[in-house]
């Protein structure tokens, strides 16, 4: 017997018993009115989280002691592996990204439950049944359909390795914060059910699932940009986003998180979208599930599944199920979740948020629909087809253009009402901002349309946010004597939600100025060298001296080939091809990047022989904007996300709402 | 009378600098084109038909480096690039091109991005307008004194500066 495979099993068999349970006794508990049965059942919740997480240190130690008698291990480890890269083998694989997804959710559930559960007495019972369901449901698959800890009946020598896409630092944070992201949407979902299961539908729970749909939509963001980053630099195909279904089962769930953080404020102030907002945190959930299913199901072929299974049918019949209940808990409720009739005027930024809400929601259809399609055109008509990246630019691009603009509007109007004189004054400034920017572009030579508007709407952004910035920054000054600097970093104490947020959007315009410039003016060039010749890229010479042989013997490598290149005379760099000793058929790119800020020369290798080497070259521009832009956006969030200094005039009116609903 | 004739200004401005712009447009566009910007122009249309979603300028596997070779000796021969995807269209199927064709079964993906359009936007318009009317209802419904006032929320102190900005120095 294997120890250890039998003890990481039982902790797993053991977890799924107490989320059961935690599920039970918190009906039980709401049916009788015990307080004991529900402080079991909550404690049953942590201990889930306990025992997934002994789950993990089990398979850790498995896979850090060469256990190759447990299967798991054996398919995604090697005894040449460094030890910090095994990290990597937790989340990879079927078994083990369902482990890693599993203990993640057992987190966040435990954290919620230990922090915000409390605060919502009201709901109590219905958030702990919600999520030992959820527990119940990831445990359930893990136990009976894909167990990290079976035994392989015959023990290898030495296991198969790590994927080879997967022998990268990067990989190291990508994949655990990208799943982190998606699992971390349950928590919005578990607070916005409890609302609809114990009827309790004012603001209350707004409040308390806007700080974790706010952690969700900075996870899922941080998983995004090092998805892109880990796409760009080791995919090698010169770009960072190819609109990938995994990439867009990604995307997907941020967008209904992002319309909910802008339109929660909408409930919190004016009594409005409270169906709207709930939708919102249920098609979050539903679509991190999605998004679990295809990548785990390998239902829409990708470049990203590393894991494909036999769990498909049972997640789709788990999204079904998530579907379904959402679908019938929101018609249950519809009828208590009427407006309070207190809309004033379009001119409104009530109308700016509601509209960007809307938006996103299309671009989220818009992307599902491309996404699943070649399933139904596989399915219903026989004919595969790819939905490629041209289809995605052309169709969301625009409605991103569109939403730059009600970023703009959302930011100029004032909640309300605005009357025509107070719009004119607003808007007047931003539109000599954007006639100014079009004309200088244009003058430059620019004449793309899709460019003009991209730069013309996120300039604005920048624009009307510096505005705000700085009138600000001038009150305080003026009220307190302090500087500018000062001044303007008050301003994130003052009110740091909106202009953390504010930040953010600084962020989105410098990831579109910087995404539309690599997609529009990206320069290619390809060309066979023999050593010793150089060619020219978009001003930039670039020179092949010859080949050169590596073997690094980790990791499962067998060897590297380089490309000797000198840009400009003065820059080095060697891209080239990694091999796998267990992988024969699946070289990896190195891709080699000599970047500054106004462009990156991006260069790797495509074949070689003794006369000389293919090489291809993409000149980049401003993709450092790019990951500056994800920095600033990051930075906002999480200025928006630290604990508040909650004004006391805040704190006596929630209080107060709490007191007249209690 | 300023404000007007600055927005004049501008707009002879733009029209000029877009005139100018098309006009340097129009004197680089008549580069002759060269056969390796061809061949890599048709292979970003087409994607590796064994790799998933890579595009085939960039795959490294044999298939594609037999493609791009074929690419070049058609070009050469004085094949366009519709022909040439046209060939490898009926060699591979419809799923290497990037692009999915606009014809057939696929109207539907068109139709479905068309639908969500147009129930965001006139789902969405009849929302607001539902929510105006009912907001008006409930508003002339009140007496005087229970009018919630037309706050600005937030922006109240901002309008207070812009007013104070427009006072001293605007005019």
């Amino acid at each position: 017997m294997n120890v250890i495979a039998t003890l990481g099993s039982s902790a797993l068999l053991t977890a799924l018993a107490s989320s059961a349970f935690a599920t039970v006794a918190a009906m039980y508990g709401h049916r009788v009115g015990s307080a004991r049965t529900l402080i079991a059942a909550r404690r049953a919740i942590i201990a889930t989280a306990a025992l997934t997480t002994l789950s993990v240190l089990v398979l850790a130690y498995a896979l850090l002691s060469n256990d190759f008698s447990i299967a798991h291990v054996a398919s995604v480890s090697s005894r040449d592996m460094q030890p910090w890269m095994k990290w990597a083998s937790i989340y990879s694989g079927q078994p083990g990204s369902l482990l890693y997804w599993t203990w993640m959710l057992s987190l966040f559930l435990g954290a919620f439950t230990l922090t915000t559960l409390r605060r919502i007495p009201w709901g109590e019972p219905h958030a702990i049944a919600t999520m030992g369901l959820l527990l119940v449901a990831f445990l359930i698959a893990l136990v009976f359909f894909a167990s990290p800890f079976r035994i392989s009946p015959i023990t290898p020598l030495d296991g198969r390795g790590l994927n080879p896409l997967l022998v990268d630092r990067g990989m190291l944070i990508h994949p655990p914060a990208l799943l982190a992201g998606l699992v971390s949407t349950a928590v919005p979902f578990t607070i916005g059910a409890a609302a609809l299961l114990a009827g309790r539908l004012d603001a209350a729970w707004v409040r308390h699932a806007r700080s974790w749909a706010l952690l969700s939509f900075l996870i899922l963001s941080v998983g995004n940009f090092l998805g892109a980053w880990w796409a760009y630099t080791v995919l090698g195909w010169g770009g960072y986003w190819g609109w990938d279904p995994v990439e867009n089962s990604a995307l997907l769930p941020l967008l209904p998180m992002t319309a909910f953080l802008h339109s929660l404020m909408i409930q919190e102030r004016r009594g409005m979208m409270k169906g709207w907002n709930l939708t919102l945190v249920l098609a979050a959930w539903a679509l991190a599930v999605f998004g679990t299913f295809n990548v785990r199901s390998g239902l829409v072929a990708s470049v990203h599944s590393f894991a494909v299974s036999e769990v498909g049918p049972y997640f789709l019949a788990l999204l079904g199920l998530v579907v379904a209940v959402s679908v019938v808990l929101l018609v249950w409720r519809w009828p208590r979740l009427q407006a309070d009739h207190d809309f004033d005027s379009f001119a409104s930024r009530e109308t700016g948020l509601i509209l960007n809400s809307y938006i996103l929601i299309a671009i989220a259809l818009t992307i599902l629909g491309g996404t699943l399609f070649p399933v139904f055109s596989e399915l219903i008509e026989g004919a595969r087809i790819t939905v490629g990246p041209p289809f995605f630019n052309d169709v969301t691009g625009p409605l991103w253009i569109v939403l730059l603009l009600l970023i703009t509007l959302g930011t100029v109007l004032p909640w309300r009402r605005a009357s025509a004189d107070l719009l004119t004054r607003r808007l007047r400034s931003p539109l000599i901002v954007l006639t100014l920017t079009l004309v200088i572009l244009i003058a430059f030579g620019m004449h793309d349309i899709f460019a003009l508007a991209t730069i013309g709407a996120a300039s604005l952004v920048i624009f009307v946010t510096a505005r705000e910035y700085a009138i600000g920054a001038r009150g305080v000054r003026r009220a307190t004597g302090r500087n500018w600097l000062s001044s303007a970093a008050s301003l994130f104490e003052r009110d740091q939600r909106r202009y953390g947020g504010y930040l953010v959007h600084v962020g989105v315009a410098l990831i579109a100025i910087s995404a539309l410039s690599s997609y529009v003016f990206q320069e290619q060039v390809r060309t066979v060298v023999a050593p010793g010749d150089s060619f020219e890229v978009g001003g930039h010479t670039i020179a092949y001296d010859g080949l050169l042989q590596r073997n690094p013997g980790v990791n499962g490598i067998s060897n590297e080939v380089l490309a000797q290149i000198t840009v400009d005379g003065n820059t080095v760099l060697n891209p080239g091809q990694r091999f796998f000793t267990n992988f024969a058929g699946q070289p990896v790119a190195i891709v080699a990047i000599d970047g500054n800020p106004w462009r990156d020369i991006y260069v790797f290798m495509q074949g070689w022989d003794e006369n000389g080497a293919e090489i291809q070259v993409f000149v980049n521009p401003l993709m450092h904007v790019l990951w500056f832009g994800g920095f600033i956006y990051i930075l906002g969030g999480l200025l928006a996300y630290a604990p508040a200094r909650i004004p006391a005039t805040e704190r006596r009116t929630a209080s107060r709402d709490e007191a007249q609903h209690a | 009378m300023r404000r007007p004739s600055l927005f004049a200004l501008f707009a002879i401005l733009l029209v000029t600098s877009v005139i100018i712009g098309f006009g340097l447009n129009e004197a680089q566009a008549q580069e002759p084109p060269n056969l390796d910007k061809q061949a890599l122009s048709i292979e970003r249309q087409l994607l590796c038909p064994q790799c998933t979603n890579e595009r085939l300028d960039v795959c490294a596997i044999t298939i594609c480096i037999d493609m791009r070779r074929e690419i070049r000796e058609q070009l050469a021969v004085g094949r366009n690039s519709d022909e040439i995807i046209f060939f490898f269209q009926n060699r591979y199927g419809q799923r290497i091109l990037a692009d999915i064709p606009k014809e057939g079964f696929n109207l539907f993906l068109f139709g479905w991005v068309g639908a969500s359009l147009l129930l965001m936007s006139l789902g969405g318009a009849f929302f607001l307008f539902k929510l105006r009317a009912a907001g008006r209802a409930y508003r002339a419904a009140l007496t005087a004194a229970e009018a919630p006032p037309l706050t600005v929320g937030d922006d109240a102190w901002l309008d207070a500066e812009l007013h104070a900005e427009s006072d001293n120095g605007g005019h």
